[in-house]
Order: structure tokens, then sequence, then C-alpha cells
């Protein structure tokens, strides 16, 4: 007994193979729109390397580069199938092809249900990289005359003015680290000779941000520096200031607008799964129903499409059998073997 | 057909003057030809003259073939006037989005004439396209019999709407420029007021202004320094430096030689120092006459008017190549029409199947603009509609649609032509003059115009 069995006379057939072939398009659009996201994610990747300390793995991007060219090359193929289908002589052509394509289809749904789950657990590896990356991105802050790390200084301050974000947690990492060159400050001054002292590594710690922490929606002229002592600035309480600096750790908003864009994306591929198996369950339909027709030379007889040729279980048994089949052949000629002698 | 003919006609010429040159004896075409003979020049005209006249043959295929070609190019400038209309709009925004320091809407017109311009061009092809589509049933084609001029007086007018546009995106860029001047002038000047109800956002605009076009101040950075931008409630007036400063100016406002942060250039290898600019002893190893890094240098005036600029020229010479693809008889078109050929072989491959087609013989459409890309010369829109309506015309009251028919520009030559519509002119002002006379010359009047109008 067939699965799913469904009459089709010559109109249903044309509706059939017409709708399948917009499908067909369809597809071929959403694949083109993968291989784009595919290449707009790892161009902002590149981007912000430098805070990811350059160790990020680019697996996911060019897994959906790949998936993308496939997708369009499967669906293009599909597509001038259904195309020929209504055309007895050339559709003979693509017959022998089918049972291969639609298996190769079936194992690319695998895949594409693979590479969704990669792109929303990638979040967990990009937390990590981002917190090494922009702990390392803060101490080189200042070493704009280091050949290598020239541009640090203004990849950091361009990316806290675009996330709006002050530090890898939130402002205080700037406390802790020295973010001015030794070759602006003057050392025969007593207060710098003073604060260099008064840590064991030498450093010149303050308690001052970069101006790229600073919010221009505050009603007040940006307060850098003494941010800790409100006394240094008139009707300044820095335990209730909240508009004054970024909030937000870079860590944190880097990894939100990632995150959106992975879960968006992972999104997508997980409906394009389901075209792709519609586009398969059609295309088998059309492929049985143009096989089965009762007078091969009249176009307009009538034909039965269905899914799988025998219940469900009797195809599974049928292919453990063909599995297991070169393995008892093997048997067999033993046993033969033994026989004939004796 | 047509290239033969003229070629035929050129040859007898060519050989009628050479004949001329070698025997003078026989008398010349222009009777004056007595000295060299500039063949080149003769030639050219003649041939404009002919073309003019030129009457083609138009077999039933031919027509419909012409039929098809002006459906595609009418789709053609269907999507350039929708190209225009979109690139109206987006300019439109982007002027809108900084509207709070411009002073004045007039440079607005620009955008505004981008969007008519796209939106009629839009309909007028769509029109002709229906007509094209019609036009090979004769039942349907009569009603469009006098969409031929009502179509060449709004495209001529749109285009000059165009050329308008074009020449006030550069006559009102100084109006832009003082615009801006003002805007800016007030934008600084209102910076401290984040209490003021109706200006609370301007300290906001004018930083988010100052980081993204990466400028400082009007000017450059020292109009900073004579507008007050720290509000007063956060001056501490007790304190000897706010009294001194305050006191040193006939305004009593608090002035010193120091920017906001938004002008801080984050390429500078030093942290930014905002205050204290015009002094070197402020700051460690610092000099203000050769610092150049540490803040922005440009004026926001002049990085807005080049940002504006900029967008227009590059709208401008966009729109205006799309559009000279309907007029021009030459490469222009013929590269339209190559894209528009490789367009349609995509079509054809990816249509859907057993589907019946949308347009009389749709697979015909290839072949079609392949003819007329590699046979005649191949003529802007408005000279094949021309050549459409007039062999239409001699179509329509036969019963055997599949009749050859001629096409023609003008039915006569221009100086007759020129001769008829002036005297058409003169009629109607004349009537237009008698309109109150009595009945009886009225009954004249119009039976002497039937015929003509007819």
């Amino acid at each position: 007994m067939a699965l799913l069995a469904k009459k089709f006379d010559l109109a249903k057939r044309v509706k059939l193979a017409q709708g399948l072939w917009l499908l067909y398009w369809l597809s071929v659009m959403a694949g083109i729109l993968i291989f784009s996201t595919g290449i707009f994610f790892k161009i902002e990747l590149r981007k912000r390397s430098e805070m990811m300390d350059n160790n990020e793995s680019h697996f996911v991007p060019n897994l959906l580069i790949l998936v993308g060219l496939v997708a369009c090359g499967l669906n293009t193929f599909g597509g001038k199938v259904c195309h020929d289908s209504l055309d007895t002589m050339k559709f003979n052509k693509w017959k022998p092809m089918l049972k291969s394509y639609m298996i190769g289809c079936g194992f690319f749904c695998i895949v594409l249900f693979v590479t969704a789950l990669l792109c929303l657990l990638m979040q967990i590896s990009l937390h990590f990289a981002l917190a090494e990356g922009l702990k390392n991105g803060m101490k080189y802050y200042k070493d704009t005359d280091t050949p290598g790390r020239c541009f640090m200084k203004r990849t950091l301050d361009m990316t806290q003015i675009e996330f709006r974000c002050c530090g890898n947690n939130n402002y205080k990492d700037w406390f802790e680290i020295q973010w001015i060159s030794n070759r602006y400050l003057d050392f025969s001054n007593d207060e710098i000779k003073d604060r260099v002292q008064s840590n064991v590594e030498g450093k010149f710690l303050m308690d001052s941000v970069p101006f790229s922490c600073c919010n221009p929606g505050s009603p007040r002229p940006c307060i850098q520096h003494h941010l800790n002592n409100n006394s240094a600035h008139y009707d300044y309480d820095h335990h209730t200031e909240d508009l004054n600096i970024w909030t937000k750790g870079c860590r944190d908003a880097l990894l939100s607008y990632y995150g959106g864009m992975m879960n968006s994306i992972g999104a997508f591929v997980l409906m394009f799964i389901l075209m792709e198996a519609l586009v398969t369950i059609g295309i088998k339909y059309l492929s049985t129903a143009l096989e089965t027709m009762a007078d091969p030379d009249n176009p307009e007889s009538e034909s039965e499409g269905y899914l799988l040729e025998k219940s469900i279980k009797e195809t599974f048994s049928d292919i453990m059998t063909k599995i297991k089949a070169p393995f008892k052949g093997n048997q067999v000629e033993e046993g033969d073997a033994e026989a004939a002698p004796t | 057909m047509y290239t033969n003919q003229v070629q035929s006609s050129l040859c007898l010429f060519q050989h009628h003057s050479s004949s001329i040159y070698n025997n003078p004896t026989h008398h010349s075409l222009s009777g004056s030809l007595t000295g060299p003979v500039d063949q080149g020049q003769i030639c050219i005209l003649l041939s404009l003259l002919s073309m003019v006249l030129l009457k083609l043959k138009f077999p039933f295929q031919k027509r419909v073939r012409l039929a098809q070609g002006l459906w595609l190019l009418s789709w053609v400038a269907m999507f350039s006037g929708a190209i225009t209309f979109a690139m109206g709009v987006f300019l439109k925004t982007e002027l809108h989005r900084r509207s709070e320091v411009m002073y004045s809407m007039d440079i607005h017109i620009v955008p505004n004439l981008l969007i008519a311009v796209g939106l009629a061009s839009v309909g007028i092809n769509i029109c002709a396209g229906k007509v094209c589509q019609d036009s090979l049933d004769p039942s349907r084609f009569p009603r469009w019999k006098n969409f031929l001029l009502p179509y060449f007086l709004g495209s001529v007018f749109f285009t000059s709407l165009l050329l308008v546009a074009t020449i006030l995106s550069y006559a009102l860029q100084p109006s832009l420029e003082e615009s801006l001047k003002i805007g800016l002038k007030n934008g600084i000047r209102f910076y401290k007021d984040t209490d003021t109800p109706g200006r609370c956002f301007q300290k906001e605009t004018i930083d988010r202004l100052q980081m993204e076009f990466q400028c400082c101040g009007n000017t450059n950075y020292r109009d900073w320094f004579e507008v007050q931008w720290v509000s007063n409630r956060y001056l501490d007036y007790t304190s000897k430096e706010v009294k001194d400063r305050v006191r040193s100016n006939v305004d009593g406002r608090y002035l010193l030689d120091g920017v906001p942060f938004s002008c801080c250039n984050p390429a500078s290898p030093r942290p930014c120092l905002q205050y204290s600019l015009l002094d070197n002893n402020a700051h460690y190893n610092y000099e203000y006459q050769s610092e150049e890094l540490n803040l922005y240098n440009r004026g926001c005036r002049q990085a807005l008017v080049s940002y504006y600029m900029g967008l227009m020229n590059t709208i401008g010479t966009c729109v205006l190549l799309v559009f000279l693809l309907q007029f021009s008889p030459s490469p222009s078109t013929q590269l339209a029409l190559t894209l528009v050929t490789l367009l349609c072989h995509l079509l054809i491959i990816s249509c859907p199947p057993g589907t019946a087609s949308l347009f009389p013989t749709f697979t015909e459409l290839d072949n079609s603009s392949e003819k007329l890309l590699t046979g005649s010369n191949p003529m802007g829109i408005l000279v094949a509609l021309r050549y459409l309506q007039t062999a239409m015309d001699g179509v329509l009251d036969q019963e055997n649609v599949e009749i050859e028919t001629e096409g023609y520009i003008l039915e006569k030559g221009v100086k007759e032509t020129f001769l008829e519509t002036k005297e058409k002119i003169m009629k109607f002002l004349q009537f237009a003059k008698v309109g109150g006379a009595p009945a009886e010359t009225t009954e004249g009047e119009p039976e002497a115009e039937k015929p003509i109008t007819a």
C-alpha cells in the first residue's frame, strides 16, 4: 500500500509542476540570501578581529557560504527538472538522476540543521574570544607608537562610540590600567610622581576614562576625569550620575550585537529547512505521478503519485535487507563451499 | 530594409553627382554645383530629408515585432522612472535627517522635482506599454489613437523638469551653505540649553553631527571659544576662576578656550585635550600651533555642504544617464537593448512550464529584440511609437488584419507639415476670437474646420 497516494490528471500535474517550479525559484533566492548573509557575517567578524584577539574561528560563516552555494545549485537543478517535466522526451533525460537527487536533498537538510545549530552555539565561543580580546585591547590603548598596535587606540575609541559602551565589563576597567602613554606625562611633576609611586608596578593610574566613553545624550558637558571625586566638580555625585558616560560594558554590547545577528541567521536557516523538505516532497510526488501514467504515450492519462511505494515499515525492512544483502552473500557462499566438497 | 532604401537612394545620388562631375553638360540637381562638390554634406542632408519623409513598409510580422520591441522599451523607461523616484526619496530623507541644522528648506525643491518626474515617468510609460499591448488588436487600438501627442508633450515636459532640477542643484548651493551657516550658528548657541523645552536635544544633535561628519564648529573649532557652551547650572559661581572669566567680557558669559568632547579625533596618538587649548603650558609637550591631530580640523558647514553636493552630483549623473536612453537613437540605446535582450533570454529560459504567454508570441520577443538591434538603426521610443501609430491607422478600417501597411513619421514633408500646423493654429485663434459672434458665421466655421480635423 503506497504512503499518502493521490490521483493526478493532466491539469493537476501541470499545476503541481508550475507550483513546484515557483517554489524552487524562491528556494534559489533564499539560497542566495544565505550565501550573502554568510559573506556579511564573515566581513563583520573581520572588522572587529582586533577586539577578538585575532583568534576567532571563521568556521560558521564559511559553512554558511558553502551551504548557500549548494542550495542554489540543487534548487536550480530541481527547477530545471520541473520545467522539463511536462515534456516526456526531456523528462526522460532526468529520470535516472532523480532518485540520487532526492537522497542528496535529504542529506542536505541534515547539513542545514547542523549549520543552524552551530550558528546558535557559536555565541559561547565568541563570549570568551571577546573577553580576552577586549582586555588586551585596553592594555595596548596607550601604545600608539608600537608597530602592530598603533591603531588599537583608534579602533577601541570607534568601537566605544559606535556600540555606546565603555570598558570591558563597565567603565571601572579603565581605572585599573594606564591608558595615557608615558611620553605625554611630565615626570618632573609631583602629582604624577605620587601616582606612579602609589602602586607596585609603577603605572600611572587615575579615576578617568577616555573621551569615547562620553554619552552625547547627557545634559551636562562630559566629565571624564576625577570620576570618583564628588568635590572635583560642581553639583556632581558619582553614585547617582548615570547619563554622563556609557555604563554598559563593551563585551556585553558586542555579544548582543553578534548574538542578534546569529539568532536571526539560525532562524532563517531553520525556515529554509522546511522549504527544502517541502520541495523534496513535491518533486517526489511529481516524479511518481509521471512514472505511473497508465498510458505513457497519452499525456492526458491519469496517474497516481505517492510518497513511498510501500508503507514506512515495509520500506524500512526493505532498506535493511538491502544493507544486509552483501554480508549475507558471503555467508551463503561459505555454506555452499562447505556443502560442495562434502 | 531601411538601410537598403537609404543606401540605394544615396547610391543613386552619388552616381548622379559623380556623373555630373565627370560630365559638366548635365544639369545638376541644385543648379549651382560647379565647383568641387562636398558629397558628404549633401549626402547627410539628403538622408535627413528622406528619413523624415521615409515611408517604411510594414507587413504584419514587422508590425508585431515593432510593437513587442516598443513594449520592452517602455518597460525599460518605466524602470528608469522608478529609479529616479527612489533617488528623489533618498535625497529627501537625507536632507530631512539634518533639518535641525538647516535654517531654510529651499533646497528641498530638488528632491521634490525628482520625485514628481519619477512618478510621472512611471505613469506615462505604463500607458505606453498598454498602447503597445493593445496595438495588435484592431478592436482595442482606436481608443489610443490620440495618445501620441500627449505622450510626446508629457515626455518633453518632464525631461525639461529634470534638467531644471539639475541646474537648480548647482544654483542652490550658496543658499544651502547660507542655510547651514545660520543653522549651525544657532545650534552652537543653544548647545547649553538642555533644560529649555524645544532645545533640549540641540546638544545631542550637534555632538552626534560632529562625531559622524568628523568636524568641529561652524567654520572651525575656534567657533566654540566665542560661545558659552557650558550651562550656568553646572558653574560654581563661588569659584574665583569662574567669576574671573564671567567678568572678563561684556555680556557676562563664561567663555573658555575649550571644546566639547565630540570634537576629539580618535585617530590622535594622544588622549584628547579639550580644555586650555591655547595655553601651551597647561599640557606637557603641547604646542597648539603645530598640533593638528588632536581635534577635527574641518568645519561642519564645509563637511555638510561637500556631503550634500557629492550626493546630488551622483544622483544627477545617474538620472541623466538613465533618461538619455529614452530619446537617443545611439550607442546608449543599443547598450540598453543589449541588456534587455540578455534579460529576455533569462526570462525565456525561466518561463514557467506550459504557461500561456502573457503577450502574443512571447517566445518571439527574443528574436524581435535581436532584429531591432542587428537590423535597422535602433530607434528611440518616440520614433518607433510614431511608426506604430501610423502603421496601425492603415489597418483600422480593414477587415483583414494581416495586410501590409505603410508607416511614416510625417505624412508630408517638413515644410508642408509646418505650414499646415501654422494654419491650424491660426484657424483656432480666429475661432476663439470670433467665438462671441452671431450664429450664422459660427455655422459656417465648423463646416470649414471639419474636413481639416477629420
